[in-house]
């Protein structure tokens, strides 16, 4: 949940960090939080984030929602010592597994969201440097093209044929197999 | 870094009908290189930002899945050679084009032909490579030897961070030079001897995690202590090992499955996970509870899985004085009726800062001795040690049974469990372990559901009156999905 910053308690307030959305939101995060963001994390060392991180392309719809993830993410990177990637998984398992399902879960209820919103995230998530959310929410925008055809993605993404034809057809020959 | 604002080819659409959000050409790049190779292939035709990206695609996973070719048994050949061409096709066209993944699976054929293999990894492994995986089917075919020319480059060999071989030969291994930048490993069912592995080893010092399955020519499998940012060791099935030796410092986390072997980690202090498996030999718990507390003093977390045992985990050894979370399975149903399965305290007695203990029997197993078809019924042994276990809050048995020693070491755990906060006795195959996303239990037959039906007798019976208050018992059956 993101709090509008009041900052009541000092002594947690050291390994608080402030971000402000372009619509002058504050929300108030924990360090371990925000510094899932490279950017922040670069303010954080270089000791500018006194008096809140203001993030001008980032909406505070669209903040919200990043802390959401930044939140959920965190916790599980300092759970698990960044283990969910190994090859022992499988013999883990019976130990990780649910912790894994839940934060699989939470990722797919994540992305229920239309593809305008998709999108911000994509471009919030770039701009603060957030390796994980811009994974998660590029591979939904290439999970939802799959098997369609060059016409039907250009329609979903708004995206206007700038090939002339000679290239068109010279690029088809060359990927005639991915069409057969 | 940021490009927050139109950019690139598609900004001029902006005049067209409804006004989007048009994500910058990076990560149309970014969105492009994670789609599979076919879908790929199509997309280049959408725009010339999508043709950009596409002559310079960086993953380049090859399988007959990802160029679309169906099996069909009555032309093999034909498709054989259609595949090759194809795949010769893509990598010519990508070669020198910053490939940093490649993946070439030959299935479903094992007799293609190496100089293919050959003239591929040389256009497709060029500086910057990130990832290899190269897996040969062999079953009866040409065997391929992953030729060292491959890795002659040092540029190559430092751009490097996974390898995986599959069933091909690698003895060229111990000639490769630095593999500097090298961290994941992982070799299934490749030829290659001990001694050209470990001249391998030698050369990855940035190495954190190895895997080794069925790699049936190595007898010894040491490790030097050069790796230092080693962490993960896997080693599974390997039919010849006679003996594992690593030295390196930091390993935290040791997956074995194979049969009895000498095993030394060095001093292992850093060591905090354990999954230990034995499939075609028996006593793996008997092994662990002898062996373990002194190759891995610092344990966390121990998962063991039995096939059966053919003697009682015994009472005195070593102690795991860090251990929080033991899971015990047993995974066949040959299990030996004749186990104690009180004698799992044993554990329990061995673990003094114990939070969680979970024992699975996972297949269901019939064991003739039924505390509900006994006429004299259940009593509770004299016999129980006063050792109590301070720690243990949390303690799940699946597969709960009625055999008189599951009483016997479930009615042990109530009354030496001082901080005992939840415990769950699961009459089917694990509640937890049900196929969610088809909505599918674990399948119980009748004689499964005839047993689950005693447990929950026995458990009304003898247990529940045992429960002390402050304790949450959870008592888990059959479900209508349990039975198809």
């Amino acid at each position: 949940m993101a709090s509008a910053g009041s900052g009541d308690e000092k002594a947690a307030a050291a390994a608080m960090i402030t971000l402000i959305s372009s619509d002058n939101e504050k929300f108030e995060v924990t360090e371990a939080t925000a510094t899932l963001s490279q950017t922040i994390r670069h303010m954080i060392e270089d000791g500018c984030t006194d008096g809140g991180v203001p993030l001008p392309n980032v909406t505070s719809k669209i903040l919200a929602r990043v802390i959401e993830y930044c939140k959920k993410h965190a916790t599980a990177a300092a759970g698990e010592e960044g283990s969910s990637s190994s090859f022992s998984d499988a013999a883990f398992l019976e130990v990780d597994r649910a912790f894994l399902e839940e934060l699989e879960e939470f990722d797919d209820a994540f992305l229920e969201v239309d593809r305008a919103t998709l999108f911000d995230l994509i471009l919030a998530a770039n701009y603060l440097d957030i390796k994980g959310l811009l994974n998660l929410t590029c591979q939904k925008v290439a999970d939802s093209v799959k098997g369609k055809t060059p016409e039907q993605i250009r329609e979903m993404y708004n995206i206007v044929n700038d090939l002339t034809p000679e290239e068109e057809a010279e690029i088809r020959r060359e990927t005639q197999w991915a069409f057969e | 870094m940021v490009s927050p604002c139109l950019q690139g080819d598609i900004s001029h659409c902006v005049e067209t009908t409804v006004p989007q959000v048009q994500l910058p050409e990076d990560i149309l790049h970014q969105i492009h290189a994670l789609m599979p190779l076919r879908d790929a292939a199509q997309a280049a035709c959408v725009s010339r930002g999508f043709l950009r990206s596409w002559r310079c695609f960086p993953n380049l996973i090859i399988s007959i899945d990802s160029l679309g070719i169906k099996e069909n048994e009555t032309n093999d050949d034909e498709i054989k050679s259609d595949f090759i061409c194809r795949v010769g096709h893509i990598i010519q066209n990508h070669s020198g084009m910053g490939v940093k993944r490649l993946i070439i699976q030959t299935y479903p054929w094992s007799n293609i032909h190496p100089s293919y293999i050959d003239s591929w990894l040389r256009d497709a492994i060029t500086p910057g490579i990130k990832e290899i995986e190269i897996s040969m089917l062999r079953y009866g075919g040409i065997k391929y030897n992953l030729p060292g020319s491959v890795l002659s480059s040092s540029e190559i060999r430092s751009s490097i961070q996974i390898f995986l071989l599959a069933e091909c030969s690698f003895h060229c291994a111990a000639q490769i030079g630095c593999m500097s930048s090298l961290k994941k490993l992982n070799l299934h069912s490749v030829h290659i001897t001990g001694e050209e592995f470990y001249g391998f080893l030698s050369n990855s010092c940035a190495l954190e995690q190895l895997r080794i399955t069925n790699c049936n020519d190595i007898i010894c499998l040491k490790i030097p202590c050069l790796l230092q940012k080693l962490y993960i060791l896997d080693v599974l099935g390997c039919s010849k090992l006679e003996m594992i030796d690593s030295n390196a410092p930091n390993l935290s986390t040791f997956f074995f499955s194979g049969h009895p072997i000498h095993i030394s980690l060095g001093d292992a202090l850093q060591l905090r996970k354990i999954s230990f498996r034995r499939y075609n030999s028996p006593d793996a718990l008997y092994y662990a509870s002898i062996k373990l507390p002194f190759i891995a003093p610092n344990l966390r977390t121990l998962v063991l899985s039995t096939s059966d045992e053919t003697i009682n985990t015994p009472k005195a050894f070593g102690k795991f004085i860090q251990l929080k979370y033991l899971e015990i399975v047993v995974s066949t149903s040959k299990f030996s009726q004749d186990y104690d399965l009180c004698s799992l305290i044993s554990f329990l007695d061995a673990s003094p800062t114990l939070e969680s203990l979970t024992v699975r029997i996972a297949q269901p197993t019939i064991r003739r001795d039924s505390v509900i078809e006994d006429s004299s019924g259940y009593s509770r042994p004299q016999c129980f040690q006063e050792q109590c276990h301070d720690n243990l809050k949390n303690v799940m048995i699946t597969g709960f049974c009625s055999a008189k020693s599951m009483m016997d070491l479930t009615i042990s755990i109530i009354e030496k469990t001082k901080a005992l906060e939840c415990l769950t006795l699961d009459t089917t195959r694990g509640h937890d372990r049900r196929f969610a996303k088809i909505d599918k239990c674990r399948w119980m037959n009748k004689e499964a559901l005839a047993e689950a039906t005693k447990a929950l007798n026995a458990i009304q019976r003898y247990v529940k009156g045992r429960v002390p208050p402050g304790v949450n018992l959870k008592v888990i059956e059959p479900c209508s999905k349990c039975v198809c």
